[in-house]
């Protein structure tokens, strides 16, 4: 099973995205494709900021 | 009555010793710095007086919390002893700067002495990762400084991992702790940033955070720091020399993590904007379809208009060469047998012609004939 992506990489992938619509010689089925990709990307970003969980260890031999 | 015992020089020094160590295995003096010397780059020397007394010390420069000069008050921890040669001193375990005046002062020396080796140089400054998924902190785990750093984390943004180096803040420990801290968290795996942290105090109780220790192992640093002491005026020597300063652990918190309510408003802003540049486009596209139809269309209508205008040219040339036409407007198609006579040297005298009308034919003889003359 493919490793969950991390909100870096996911954030990363949907700039990536979004920058691409702001270049004017696009392709329309590419267009909407990318679309798609955006809306997807959104969502497990949204997922992700919904379940993620915060963690506090403590470093071991304490200083 | 008992006779005193005559002891060796260097057993009254060994019993002495003996009994310092028992009577005082550690004492801790407070006084005014003089004589202070540095011998070889290693060993210092000063004596802490007061109006009626005066006491050697004797320690490494690794004791010292910053550059040191004579007048300063500190209180200095350490094991008194009779040296066999040298006499009495006592032997440095930790020095401590005392009040306000000479904390200040301790700071700015240091401050010159580190800032000319370039540590606190604004090109050293690295950028912190936005947002950090692995962050190391170290803190007094009691404090209210870690209770608000890691509540305003937990109320802005979630998918963090806390490492955290548990530590003394204030006292003699603390620079010890905290530099080793910082570099245990550097070996501790891929941290994205170490956060040093704590509430505010006085200005003793925050002099740990100008110690030469604690400011070359936040120098030192290979993963990026970020330093939030809780205090307004003057800015500790730590918070100089790391990449990134706060003014409270909170504001480290939130320096460190965004919104997460401001970054699913922007996710859903980016995806509309997205869709209107997505729609923009596909009417552009649908505008230049309807423009080159128009434009096709345009090219075809005179492209027929032009035809239709050749078509009335050759008609109305057409009709000019109907000879019924010509004939009517009074000219006549002469004949001689089969041949069409088109000049008198065709004909002489007697010949038979017949002269074609629009109505009908007359059949003629040539009386004579005459030609013109050619200029």
């Amino acid at each position: 099973m493919a490793k969950a992506k991390t909100y870096k990489e996911l954030r990363q992938e949907l700039d990536e995205v979004l920058t691409w619509f702001e270049d004017d010689s696009m392709d329309v089925d590419e267009a909407i494709e990318k679309f798609q990709l955006a809306i997807k990307l959104t969502k497990e970003l949204e997922d992700y900021l919904h379940n993620a969980k915060n963690t506090v260890k403590k470093l071991t031999n304490k200083a | 009555m008992s006779e005193q015992p005559v002891l060796s020089v260097s057993d009254f020094v060994a019993v002495l010793n003996l009994t310092l160590e028992y009577a005082y295995p550690k004492v801790t003096i407070m006084g005014e710095l003089a004589n202070f010397k540095v011998s070889k780059g290693r060993w210092v020397y000063f004596d802490l007086k007061d109006e009626q007394a005066s006491v050697r010390f004797f320690g490494t420069v690794y004791n010292l919390p910053g550059p040191l000069k004579d007048g300063m008050k500190l209180q200095v921890s350490g094991t008194p002893r009779l040296h066999s040669q040298f006499g009495f001193s006592v032997g440095v375990q930790h020095i401590q700067l005392v009040g306000e005046g000479s904390i200040k002062k301790a700071a700015e020396l240091l401050k010159a002495k580190l800032q000319a080796e370039g540590l606190f140089n604004s090109e050293r400054k690295r950028q912190l990762p936005y947002p950090p998924t692995k962050i190391g902190l170290v803190a007094s785990s009691e404090s209210a400084a870690y209770a608000d750093f890691i509540k305003i984390i937990n109320n802005r943004w979630h998918g963090v991992d806390i490492l955290l180096a548990n530590v003394q803040v204030q006292g003699e420990v603390a620079p010890q702790q905290i530099s080793e801290a910082i570099e245990k968290l550097n070996t501790s795996g891929d941290l994205d940033v170490i956060v040093v942290t704590r509430g505010g105090g006085s200005t003793d109780d925050l002099q740990t955070f100008s110690t030469e220790k604690v400011v070359r192992a936040i120098a030192g640093s290979r993963t990026p720091t970020l330093v939030a002491i809780g205090h307004e005026i003057d800015l500790s020597l730590a918070e100089l020399a790391a990449d990134m300063s706060a003014s409270t652990p909170s504001n480290a918190a939130e320096l460190l993590v965004p919104d997460q309510k401001d970054v699913l408003r922007e996710l859903t802003t980016n995806l509309e904007t997205s869709g209107r540049q997505l729609t923009s486009y596909i009417e552009r596209l649908q505008q230049t379809l309807v423009s080159q139809l128009t434009t096709t269309e345009g090219h075809t209508f005179r492209t027929i208009e032009s035809q239709q205008k050749e078509v009335y040219l050759l008609t109305q040339l057409a009709q000019g060469y109907d000879p019924k036409r010509i004939l009517r407007r009074g000219y006549a198609w002469i004949r001689s047998g089969d041949t069409v006579i088109t000049s008198v040297k065709q004909l002489e005298r007697g010949s038979k012609m017949t002269a074609r009308f629009v109505d009908g034919l007359a059949m003629t003889t040539v009386d004579s004939v005459k030609r013109y003359t050619s200029k």
